[in-house]
Order: structure tokens, then C-alpha cells, then sequence
């Protein structure tokens, strides 16, 4: 399986036990339900050569529909659900992600960015964007 | 008519299979992996050199010839174990200045299999990045002086 398969899969079971919403990696073929977490593997570069470890950049976004017509309070949701999502990407949360995704290792979490907002129609939509070093096969004992 | 476009070879990289070499430091007979980021021998010695009434050197006598060998890396565990807790513990490894230092690294046939002795080491953790060993070592290679007399 790919580095970018890999990762969202871990990213997408983690945060699915954190968060009470749908949470999707970056390619799915599933309609969306709102609010939602997406997860999507931005890129990433191999370091040190030759070791198969990679510099990971991934997206997690968190998407909401912002309609009078829709759902009340629908801000009000997106902002718990945003806080929820923040807070389980700092290390001292993430580090569990280890015990959970046997043929995923990260070792940290070398940059955290974000938080960025873009509005498209009625879909808001917050991005946090991770970098960190990972690998797969790694075990921890 | 067509021009063949050649490149050209070159040695490249800390190893040829880019994977890690090993050496026991301190005669543990442990092997350590490390993902070797530089390695740097020098070569050098002491010399005395006698002039003539001008000044001007009319012979120059080399001694104390010697090789340094100056290596950094990633520790990745050993041989035996390959876990973040064996390489955790692995970093842990005393070295002592006066260490016994042997490698294993055959494309480099000046460095593999000789005996080393660790005049410094140097182990790095920082943030955001891999932790490192930095040793520099030390080998006198003049006449007389062979493996089995280092100790």
C-alpha cells in the first residue's frame, strides 16, 4: 500500500474515533455528508535518502455547510467540531495514532499550519495542514 | 547524425546499496546500524624538514602517518533489532574516548574492517529531526603498527 494510502487510512481511523462526524480521505467516491473531516495527502518527500522514510505534508479539513435555510447553529458546530480536530492533531493526542496504525509510524510533528478558511458557495471550509517524518513497517517494540 | 549523449561515473552517496553500514564501538560485539549522512577520512601525519644554508628545504621526513576518520549519522538500532525502542536504546550506547571503533562498509575498503579509536563523539537530539552520532576517530597506520595492537 502507498505512502498516501497509508497515511490517510491512519489519519481517517484516528480521527474518526475523535471527532462525531464522517471523516474522508482526500480521494473518495462518496458524497459528502455536512459536516464532515477530510483528510488529504498533500505530498511528500523521502528524507533521510535511501531509508523509505518520508516528510509527509497532509490537509485536514474541516467542511461545513453554512445555510440559513440548512441546519441551526450550523457555525456553532463547525467551530466545536474545528476546536475538536485542532486539539487531537497536537502531539501529545496524535502520538496515539502509533498504537492504532500498525504499518504507519510518525515520529512527530515537525510543522503545523493553518488554521485557513475558504468559502465556496455555502460550504465553509477550515484547513490545517501537518508535515512530519513517517514511516511504514516501522514497529515500535 | 545523431550525437550519443553520455554521462559520466561517479562514486555517490555514504554507500553504494544506500542502505546503512555497522560498527561495534567499544567492542560490545554489537553491531550498530547507522544511516551515514557524511563520512570524512583524512589523511595525515607529522613531518620535520631540514634546509640549507638558503633556506630551502632539501628534504622533509614524514612520521605519525595516521588516518581520521570523522562519521555522522542516524542510529537505526542494530543489526539484531530494528524497533524505535531498540533504536531509542540503541542511541543510549556509551562511547568513550579511546573506544575501539570497527566498521563494516565494504565498497570503502580504507574504512571497512580497520581499527579505529574514538578521539571524540558527539550525539544529537533536536527538534523536528532525526537524532545524530558524530564520532571522530583515529587509526595510526605507520610501519608496525597493525589491528592487533590496538586495544
Amino acid at each position: 500500500m502507498s505512502y498516501r494510502k497509508q497515511t490517510e487510512a491512519a489519519f481517517q481511523s484516528y480521527l474518526q474515533d475523535q471527532v462525531g462526524v464522517p471523516v474522508y480521505a482526500g480521494t473518495s467516491d462518496t458524497i459528502k455528508a455536512m459536516p464532515c473531516v477530510v483528510v488529504a495527502y498533500v505530498g511528500s518527500s523521502q528524507n533521510p535518502p535511501n531509508t523509505g522514510n518520508m516528510d509527509i505534508s497532509l490537509s485536514v479539513s474541516v467542511q461545513s455547510e453554512i445555510d440559513e435555510e440548512g441546519q441551526p447553529n450550523a457555525l456553532e458546530v463547525h467551530d466545536e467540531l474545528l476546536s475538536a480536530v485542532e486539539e487531537s492533531l497536537f502531539w501529545s493526542e496524535l502520538q496515539s495514532i502509533n498504537t492504532g496504525a500498525t504499518d504507519f509510524y510518525i515520529f512527530g510533528v515537525a510543522e503545523q499550519s493553518g488554521i485557513e478558511r475558504d468559502v465556496e458557495g455555502t460550504i465553509l471550509r477550515e484547513t490545517i495542514t501537518l508535515t512530519f517524518p513517517a514511516a511504514l513497517g516501522v514497529t515500535t517494540t | 547524425m545523431a550525437k550519443l549523449i553520455k554521462g559520466q561515473a561517479f562514486t555517490y552517496g555514504t554507500k553504494n546499496d544506500g542502505t546503512y553500514l555497522t560498527f561495534d564501538v567499544g567492542s560490545t560485539g554489537v553491531n550498530v546500524r547507522m544511516y551515514a549522512t557524511e563520512i570524512r577520512l583524512s589523511l595525515e601525519s607529522d613531518n620535520n624538514t631540514a634546509t640549507n644554508g638558503n633556506g630551502e628545504v632539501i628534504s622533509s621526513c614524514f612520521y605519525n602517518h595516521r588516518k581520521i576518520l570523522n562519521i555522522t549519522g542516524m542510529i537505526s538500532g542494530t543489526t539484531d533489532t530494528n524497533t524505535t525502542a531498540h533504536a531509542d536504546a540503541t542511541f543510549g550506547t556509551v562511547i568513550q574516548a579511546g573506544d575501539k571503533l570497527d566498521i563494516s562498509s565494504t565498497d570503502w575498503a580504507e574504512i571497512d574492517g580497520d581499527q579505529f579509536i574514538v578521539q571524540t563523539a558527539e550525539k544529537v537530539r533536536s527538534n523536528a529531526n532525526y537524532a545524530e552520532w558524530s564520532i571522530t576517530a583515529i587509526e595510526y597506520i605507520g610501519t608496525g603498527v597493525a589491528n592487533d595492537n590496538v586495544s
